[in-house]
């Protein structure tokens, strides 16, 4: 079990939002892990990283394969392509969309992670827990 | 709640540190302090493992103020 947390930000009209962070890693094409702290978002599909991090990555753009998906900011140009990922002890592949913009935060969604992880918000606590499903 | 060695320190400064002068930047953690940030990832990364090794450099990106993902779909 991992038991992630809820980051506190003020925002310029000193009002407090808490966000879910998680600690994963990334494997790049040279494979090294890169640890990065993305946000755990429940409303997302798909894990997205924006475009210089895809780069740290050793991701390379093939324009034959930009897609647009959508979000609640409009459309998003994004590369699917698959790494591993790392959460705890767990590795795994997963799929992953790469954007081709900057101004995304990195988010760790649903595909994948969700079908290996039990996820519990547990906002009241400021936790969020990781527990993973027992193999059939 | 158990943790064991699962995070790292970096995580709980990230947790605790106040990064709202880096809005919008990419900042890496190494040793418990912020010790490069900027725009690019990849610039950051390489600037903090420079200065601190590569075992121990962690990324996050400092959103900006308005944030908010109500969801995204394929």
């Amino acid at each position: 079990m991992i038991v992630f947390k809820y980051k506190t930000e003020i925002t310029s009209k000193k009002q407090k939002i808490i966000r879910p962070v998680a600690e994963v890693y990334l494997k790049s094409l040279t494979d090294s892990w890169i640890k990065f702290y993305p946000y755990i978002d429940s409303g997302a599909d798909v894990t997205m990283i924006p475009l210089s991090l895809g780069k740290l990555l050793g991701f390379k753009i093939d324009e034959s394969k930009i897609q647009q998906i959508g979000g609640i900011r409009g459309n998003v140009p994004v590369i699917f392509t698959q790494t591993y990922l790392k959460i705890g002890k767990e590795e795994f592949l997963t799929s992953l969309a790469w954007a081709l913009i900057e101004d995304v935060p990195p988010l760790l969604g649903r595909t994948d992670v969700f079908d290996i992880f039990k996820v519990t918000f547990e906002q009241y606590k400021k936790v969020i827990i990781f527990e993973k499903y027992l193999e059939k | 709640m158990r943790q064991g060695k699962l995070l790292s320190t970096n995580y709980e400064f990230f947790i605790k540190a106040d990064t709202s002068r880096y809005k919008g930047e990419w900042i890496a953690i190494a040793r418990n302090k912020i010790v490069a940030h900027g725009q690019d990832a990849e610039d950051v990364y390489k600037k903090a493992v420079k200065k601190a090794g590569d075992k121990d450099v962690s990324l996050a990106k400092v959103p900006h103020e308005q944030m908010l993902i109500l969801k995204l779909f394929l």
